[in-house]
């Protein structure tokens, strides 16, 4: 969690960058009025590079908005029991199907119907 | 060539996924199969108990009924130790190492760092918990089956031992010995009809295991991989061999590994060899043979046809 904002910002700083180069690029082009095979593929490299500095900066940013309610959600099941979450495990233990067994049943089920 | 690359690697794709489907499906029939022999097994040997030719249980000595009585019991045992096995099988449907797999990756997914933070979302790890402790709990009831089937194992080599046992006192008494299988065939008796089924369910299966495992052989020789059969071992013709040594012939290390395996030892042969006056006349004349080394031009050419030509 403290490391979440060093990440943010390094990510907006990565995402400047990386805007900064392609539209350089872009200026560069015009200038020189040249649209060789070389200069696309320049372009396109640095277009993945934004995108990808995008989706990180915007991992990041949902990261940090949900992590309260992340932390909350697991907080309250340590507090009032994981219950829920051991639906399946409780079943095992008592002796009944596990959930890839049922799944597996379920889609035969679906196989037959289908025929 | 690119394209043609692009093209062949998806075909490879489908038929690696093909062969792993196959694969699956091979170990399912087997496990079936086992399944199934097992069952006919103990159906053999509970019959064996309560209905072999004896002509009557009553009349038996009572040593003889103990060790029946105690084949029917034990049979029961096992029996009971068995469905507990195949019931643990059917719930829980993956092999052992395919838990510890899985427990590996959900484990890592949920603890571990990820590349570009690609972590999984609240939703997302809530069904990853689930599955985790159900993991966890899956493999201690696979650890539980796996004790079942060795005890399952135990017990049925108590009932072959102690079968044996009654044979060797019926034998020694003068009384024909008791066959397990073989009598229990008559498809009209209630256990023999279950035999029966389950004969024609093994062979069934069999087959399906015969056609599942030519596909599996197709699918790897077309992906260009050596069948992973082995070599069938010949036997070796020893009487080759020991001709050729009589003969004073040299011997190989094969032929040496073979005598000294199948045959008798080189001592042994040569003693049992009478030598005729032909092959002492052969062993003398190779005698004579001296390995020199050669001097002067080679007499044949090098195989190389333009260097013939320059010579």
């Amino acid at each position: 969690m403290d490391q979440l904002p060093k990440i943010i910002k390094d990510a907006k700083e990565e995402v400047r960058n990386a805007e900064d180069a392609m539209k350089f690029h872009e200026n560069v082009a015009k200038k020189s009025s040249k649209n060789t095979i070389g200069n696309q593929e320049q372009e396109k490299k640095l277009r993945e590079e934004f995108n990808s500095a995008i989706g990180r900066l915007n991992r990041a940013e949902n990261i940090f908005k949900n992590s309260e309610e992340i932390i909350s959600f697991w907080e309250s099941k340590l507090e009032f029991g994981f219950e829920e979450l051991l639906e399946d495990s409780n079943r095992v233990i008592n002796g009944g199907a596990s959930s890839w067994a049922l799944r597996k049943k379920s889609s035969k089920n679906d196989q037959g119907e289908e025929e | 060539m690119s394209s043609k690359n692009e093209k062949k690697t998806p075909d490879k794709e489908k038929l690696e996924a093909k062969l792993s489907e196959v694969n699956v499906s091979i170990s399912k029939i087997s496990q079936e199969i086992r399944k199934l022999k097992d069952e006919r097994q103990s159906l053999n040997l509970m019959s064996f108990a309560m209905t072999n030719d004896l002509e009557n249980i009553q009349g038996l000595p009572e040593e003889q009924k103990n060790i029946l009585l105690e084949v029917q019991n034990r049979q029961k045992e096992a029996n009971k130790v068995r469905e507990m096995r195949d019931k643990i099988n059917s719930n829980i449907i993956l092999p052992e190492q395919a838990i510890l797999e899985n427990l590996y990756l959900y484990y890592y997914r949920l603890t571990g760092e990820e590349a570009d933070l690609r972590y999984p979302t609240l939703k997302k790890e809530t069904v990853l918990f689930a599955r985790f402790m159900e993991l966890q709990q899956m493999f201690s009831q696979k650890i539980k089956s796996t004790d079942y089937h060795n005890q399952y194992q135990e017990l049925m080599n108590e009932q072959l031992s102690t079968i044996d046992k009654l044979n060797e006192i019926r034998k020694k008494s003068g009384n024909k010995k008791l066959v397990i299988s073989k009598g229990n065939r008559d498809s009209k008796s209630p256990v023999g009809f279950k035999i029966y089924k389950i004969n024609k369910k093994i062979a069934s299966n069999s087959n399906k295991l015969n056609h599942l495992r030519k596909e599996k052989g197709k699918i790897e020789s077309s992906l260009g991989r050596k069948g992973s059969r082995r070599k069938k071992y010949n036997m070796p013709d020893l009487s080759r061999i020991q001709e050729r040594i009589s003969e004073g012939g040299s011997l190989s290390l094969d032929d040496l590994g073979a005598l000294l395996k199948h045959g008798k030892g080189i001592q042994d042969i040569e003693k049992s060899i009478p030598k005729s006056k032909n092959t002492e006349k052969k062993s003398k004349a190779i005698q004579r043979k001296r390995v020199q080394t050669s001097r002067g031009r080679r007499r044949a050419g090098p195989r190389d046809t333009t260097l013939k030509n320059d010579r």
